[in-house]
């Protein structure tokens, strides 16, 4: 039986508005009920615009930001019920990759500490068990020896990423958020680092969330995919499916719209009207519908449910729904 | 007439730091033609960037142009006075940045900024100002220009900040454009549109366009032609399908091949080994070289960089082992 | 190049940083050596030396005599232990109290950081001279006395500094990355926001050291610190008040010494700010 690693159900997030003196004004709601499921062993990926909430999606469900309500199952254990000290256990098997290399590194610590942290905080280690795992753990990136008493700053990007990778795998964790992993580095670079995560996740049976904003880097690597539109899931499916057939107006735009470095492939690209709407005050029914070339009546009146088309396969969008 | 409207030939800069010295551009030349997008490509550190400073003449009191001409509309540039640059600025050659909203100043309206960045180049009677600010906005597609003069840049979306932009940059009627990493910042889905209103304005008024990106896919849409940089030097410089279709340069080849394709789904990224060299040491020769499977000895042989050699009359190659027919 | 060895040739080539450099280092020097540099060791601690009562500065006495004719080069040599010694501590002590609550403040937030700034606003209030005078008297003037008041009124300006290096240093990749591997809240001060605040407080501190021994000479001017004999330059200056249009140097010479050290410690903490400042390093020409 499959079991899932990550299961998210109605994950809310709002942020709140403050005006006046004291009062609240409105919400901005960056995660408006989101479902998922990520199985064991599995790459899901997690594309969308800025503004979606696909990096808030990763931090709620890690809980660095709290949720304001939902429910996050990592490995069958509701995380939203976790306490202090419990979570913090919880955290040895969640583990997070930031886009910014330099920045997600404390600059004024070298490479060793650095990966070694999570390891002084969870395990009794020796001196000497610490810098075998942390040896261990630098090859298993790609780096050396040498590298251990350098500084972040005296390493390039993809040097500093490889070391955020190794630093999130230390505790051996079962799942990994990866935010935009690649989104702050060179083409070349990011080739050697989509490579080893692929890798990893097959040598190490690791689960992924990939989130980025670049659907040729998410097509490559995920199994699956889902497509977020202002702070809601509208579609997802397998990595293939998605990109032979999108179904979700958005997703379709979203597809067409993303440069090809290929000037014989032919992309019709219908320019999106209209502008983003702000999460403060969106629109009634579907909110894609200010933008949808499909819109009809019923997208005004009714928000589209996330349905299934297929076993694999779900849309929220009423002009899909009735067509199946 | 004379079409070529930028001409760079040669061009040697050096940054003077305190870690040394850093050689940012090596023999670096190419050219603009008239109504033409120019795409520079090139990863972190390759000189792009530097190469449209030294055409501005905005570089840092510790750089130095060693050597090298550029030619604007058959002038040498960089012969030219401060005075006579600031003229320039603003004026025939207009530059667009990344991030549009650190362009544009958050305590005064769009009319205002437009307004004075129109008094700087001509002398319009307030009326008249109006009218040739609402002219541009409505050419780089706002809709409601009057509606937006009157908001603060916070109050427009990344994608209309770059459109204000735009309009602010044609303004002053330029030939030639500088667009950094113009869609960098931008969502995909607005991306699309800003790249398509760059290939209007070329067309619909003849401007020229430098356009530096790091995007492949960017510069299959919109460029003509193409100039791919690395760690100073230019490897290679043809027209976009040239380049994109029939690369020639190893290193081209290689980054081309890297991207990931819906067509490479699950396989492994054909990687390039190893990491960009810094500019303080570079490696003597071509500086792609050990990083290339076709270096050989006269690859490594000091002061003796490839020379651009023509591949047709518009296809230039820097390379002793060019790769392909 | 390494960091600090930048920050130190940034420094040095600065003309004015240079000109306070110099004089700290001999200063310090000075304070280090003191017994075997003064001319007269024993005038500086006290000891009376009546018949160079009133001396002009001559080329036994460069810098005069006292009305108990004590040698004021010397006394001042021995005085710059002192005024080293209470900058030193009270800045020390500052930084110890200010530090530690000012991350705590910003890191925390809520409550803790409401009541921690409520607190720190409330000593703000106060003019710090005017603070330290009045816990001074309160205490009974002494020197020790005078560094603990000293150091009371000193500390709120580093929580206020530290703190608003805490709250923006909490929103950083590096801290939640350290909070999502399951480091406790404590560990993440000490280890990741206190070592990424030091630039600004080092800034700082150098500065109040200076500021610290014009106070402290305030103090001691005004009786409420050092007491006689010791050659505390304030205490010096005080009591050459009444004798300063015949005998100037009684208080000339040692109103000179505060004012230099404390102007070169200022002028070396501002050519420290602009040294530490990234941006001004990577334009700089070499």
């Amino acid at each position: 039986m499959i079991q899932n690693i990550l299961e998210v159900r109605q994950l809310k997030k709002y942020f709140p508005v403050k005006g006046g003196l004291w009062g609240t004004v409105g919400y901005v709601k960056a995660l408006d009920g989101v479902d998922l499921e990520i199985s064991k062993g599995q790459i899901f990926g997690l594309v969308g615009e800025s503004g979606c909430g696909k990096t808030t999606l990763g931090r709620c469900i890690l809980r660095l930001i709290e949720p304001t309500g939902g429910e996050i199952l990592l490995d069958g254990v509701d995380l939203m019920k976790l306490k202090h000290n419990a979570l913090n256990e919880a955290r040895r098997n969640m583990q997070i990759v930031y886009q910014n290399p330099f920045l997600s590194l404390d600059p004024r610590m070298r490479i060793r500490d650095i990966v070694a942290e999570p390891l002084k905080t969870h395990r009794n280690l020796s001196e000497s068990q610490i810098f075998d795992r942390v040896l261990q753990l630098l090859r298993l990136v790609g780096l050396e020896e040498e590298h251990m008493l350098k500084y972040p700053h005296e390493l390039s990007g993809g040097q500093n990423q490889r070391v955020a990778v190794a630093r999130a795998l230390a505790l051996e964790p079962k799942f990994v958020v990866l935010d935009e992993p690649t989104s702050a580095l060179d083409v070349s670079v990011q080739a050697q680092i989509l490579n080893l995560l692929k890798n990893l996740q097959r040598t190490l049976a690791l689960s992924y969330l990939l989130i980025s904003h670049d659907l040729s880097v998410v097509q490559h690597v995920s199994d699956r995919l889902a497509v977020m539109y202002l702070g809601k899931i509208v579609e997802t499916g397998s990595s293939e499916e998605i990109w032979s057939k999108p179904l979700h107006p958005y997703t379709t735009a979203l597809f067409s719209a993303a440069p090809i470095p290929d000037p014989d492939i032919e992309r019709q690209y219908e320019p999106l009207r209209g502008e983003v709407p702000s999460l403060t005050s969106l629109p009634t029914g579907c909110r894609f519908r200010t933008r949808c070339p499909l819109a009809f009546e019923k997208c005004k009146v009714e928000e589209p449910p996330l349905t299934s088309i297929s076993r694999t396969r779900s849309c929220a969008c009423h002009l899909i729904a009735e067509q199946q | 007439m004379n079409e070529r409207l930028v001409s760079i030939r040669n061009l040697k800069v050096h940054f003077f730091t305190y870690d040394g010295v850093v050689q940012a551009l090596e023999d670096v030349s190419f050219d603009i033609d008239r109504k033409q997008i120019f795409g520079l490509v090139g990863e972190t550190g390759c000189g792009k960037t530097v190469t449209s400073l030294t055409i501005l003449r905005l570089l840092p009191e510790n750089a130095k142009i060693l050597n090298g001409q550029v030619a604007f509309k058959g002038e040498d540039l960089l012969s030219k006075s401060e005075k006579e640059m600031r003229r320039l600025r603003g004026g025939s050659i207009s530059m667009i940045f990344q991030d549009p909203a650190s362009s544009l100043n958050p305590v005064f309206t769009v009319e205002k900024q437009l307004l004075r960045v129109l008094k700087e180049h001509s002398s319009a009677d307030p009326t008249e100002a109006r009218r040739r600010v609402i002219q541009s906005m409505e050419e780089v597609g706002l809709p409601d220009p009057r509606r937006i003069l009157r908001l603060y840049s916070h109050e427009l979306s990344g994608g209309m900040q770059q459109r204000v932009m735009l309009a602010a940059s044609l303004l002053s009627d330029p030939d030639l454009l500088i667009a950094d990493e113009p869609t960098s910042a931008i969502d995909v889905t607005i991306q699309a549109q800003i790249l398509k209103l760059l290939r209007q304005l070329k067309d619909g008024r003849g401007l020229s366009v430098l356009l530096i990106t790091h995007n492949m896919g960017v510069v299959a849409e919109t460029c003509d032609r193409v100039g791919v940089m690395y760690a100073g030097n230019m490897a290679e410089v043809g027209t976009m399908r040239d380049v994109l279709k029939k690369p020639h340069h190893p290193y081209v080849r290689a980054l081309l091949e890297a991207i990931p394709k819906p067509t490479l789904l699950g396989k492994e990224l054909p990687e390039i080994k190893g990491t960009v060299p810094s500019l303080l040491n570079p490696p003597p020769g071509c500086r792609y070289h050990p990083r290339c499977a076709y270096a050989t000895e006269v690859c490594r042989r000091p002061d003796a960089s490839p020379q651009p050699t023509a591949l047709t009359n518009s296809h230039f190659v820097s390379c002793y082992h060019p790769q392909g027919d | 190049m390494a960091e600090h060895r930048i920050s130190f040739l940034l420094l040095r080539k600065n003309p004015v940083s240079l000109f306070g450099l110099i004089v700290i280092t001999a200063f310090v020097l000075t304070a280090a050596l003191a017994p075997w540099v003064a001319p007269y060791p024993e005038q500086g601690r006290g000891v009376p030396n009546l018949e160079a009562m009133f001396a002009p500065p001559s080329f036994t006495h460069l810098f005069g005599a006292d009305s108990l004719g004590r040698d004021i080069m010397s006394r001042i040599i021995m005085g710059s232990r002192i005024s080293l010694m209470i900058s030193l501590v009270v800045v020390v002590l500052a930084i110890g109290i200010g530090m530690p609550l000012g991350a705590l403040a910003g890191y925390m937030g809520g409550m803790t950081d409401e009541v921690v700034m409520r607190v720190t606003d409330l000593f703000l209030a106060f003019p710090s001279l005017l603070l330290a005078m009045a816990i001074a008297a309160a205490l009974g003037p002494s020197l020790t006395n005078s560094m603990i008041a000293l150091a009371i009124s000193w500390w709120p300006w580093y929580t206020r500094l530290v703190r608003g290096q805490s709250v923006s240093l909490r929103e950083r990749p590096f801290v939640e990355a350290a909070r999502a591997t399951g480091v406790r809240d404590r560990n993440i001060i000490l280890r990741h926001i206190l070592p990424n605040s030091l630039s600004p407080v080092i800034v700082q501190a150098t500065v109040d050291i200076g500021t610290v021994i014009l106070a402290a000479a305030s103090l001691s001017f005004l009786g409420l610190g050092a007491q006689q004999p010791t050659p505390e330059w304030g205490l010096m200056v005080s009591s050459g008040r009444v004798y300063i249009f015949e005998q100037w140097w009684i208080s000339g010479f040692p109103g000179l010494a505060i004012f230099a050290v404390a102007l070169a410690f200022n002028l070396v903490g501002d050519g420290l700010r602009e040294a530490l400042d990234p941006k001004v390093r990577r334009s700089r020409r070499a």
